[in-house]
């Protein structure tokens, strides 16, 4: 048997013709088009960040409304309030014609017309 | 121009000359890469898919290489594990125990064109695949790269004591092998 020293050979191994020569040009190839997925991947983090915030925001405005913004939603939402706001019904305050005044009352509405006018509050 | 470790490193630090920085190092270093993994690994096409992931990490983490060893150390450590990892992965893949992985690659390796007819180096080789990957690892370093133990102890994180008894039992092995053959 020979001695383990005497069968070191460094080219046992073969390699297809050109390979070495073809290697730097595929790595430098697969480099760039590494280099470009990740910008269109840092692209699309940001794109998908701004949607995110976009649909938080919105999210945010229909569900946890402030108290101005909730007031006009619930109106705008609600067409009996609208029609509310918009026409309300009379007051129940009872309406007094002057045929139903007799004489005492306009005694009595000189007289306080009067006071008032005489009244040093005025002045 | 002689192409040292020093201008690769300066001219990588560079955004503008960095890719050419990367050709000189492939210039460099791409046979000792390839070599170092396809005496692991055995097989070129393993071999050729190995080398381009670890010119991939090069390229990637250079840039943090700090210089505590030096560039071919560095280099080195790469191949190794990323070998290593590559038939841990193969041996799951397959769902190939230890012995049963031997077997499997010393009748790929006969079908492989890409190594040498010679009969006495064939055989060799066969000694060598025999080997388990780790104490493969060692023995390739030594036998053939030459490194030297201190070297090696960076590369495989191991004490430079069991790296010289791991070398003793592994060439003791390889003779065994020859000597039954």
């Amino acid at each position: 048997m020979k001695n383990l020293e005497e069968l070191k050979e460094k080219n046992y191994f073969h390699v297809p013709e050109g390979f070495f020569e073809q290697l730097p040009n595929d790595i430098l190839n697969t480099i760039k088009k590494e280099e470009k997925k990740n910008r269109l991947y840092r692209k699309a983090i940001v794109a998908a960040a701004i949607a995110a915030i976009v649909v938080i925001g919105s999210v945010t405005i229909l569900f946890f409304p402030t108290p101005e913004t909730a007031v006009s939603v619930a109106i705008s939402n609600s067409p009996k309030i609208e029609s509310f706001v918009e026409n309300p019904p009379p007051t129940n305050t009872p309406q007094v014609y002057e045929e139903e005044l007799d004489n005492i009352d306009y005694q009595i509405m000189e007289y306080y017309n009067e006071e008032v006018l005489n009244s040093d509050y005025l002045y | 121009m002689e192409i040292t470790d020093e201008l690769i490193l300066k001219l990588f630090a560079q955004k503008q000359t960095k890719e050419q920085a990367f050709n000189l190092l492939m210039q460099k270093y791409q046979q000792d890469i390839y070599f170092s993994i396809r005496r692991v690994v055995f097989l070129h096409e393993d071999a050729k898919d190995i080398t381009q992931n670890v010119l991939l990490k090069i390229w990637r983490y250079l840039d943090k290489f700090r210089g505590d060893s030096s560039l071919r150390t560095w280099i080195s450590k790469i191949c190794i594990n990323e070998s290593l990892t590559f038939i841990e992965k193969k041996k799951r893949l397959l769902n190939l125990s230890e012995s049963d992985y031997v077997d499997f690659m010393l009748k790929t390796v006969e079908e492989d064109h890409y190594l040498s007819a010679d009969k006495i180096q064939q055989l060799l080789q066969k000694a060598i695949l025999s080997l388990p990957e780790k104490q493969r690892a060692v023995f390739t370093l030594r036998y053939y790269d030459e490194m030297p133990y201190e070297e090696m102890s960076r590369v495989l994180n191991t004490s430079v004591g069991a790296l010289k008894a791991s070398y003793h039992f592994a060439a003791k092995k390889v003779e065994d092998f020859l000597s039954k053959h």
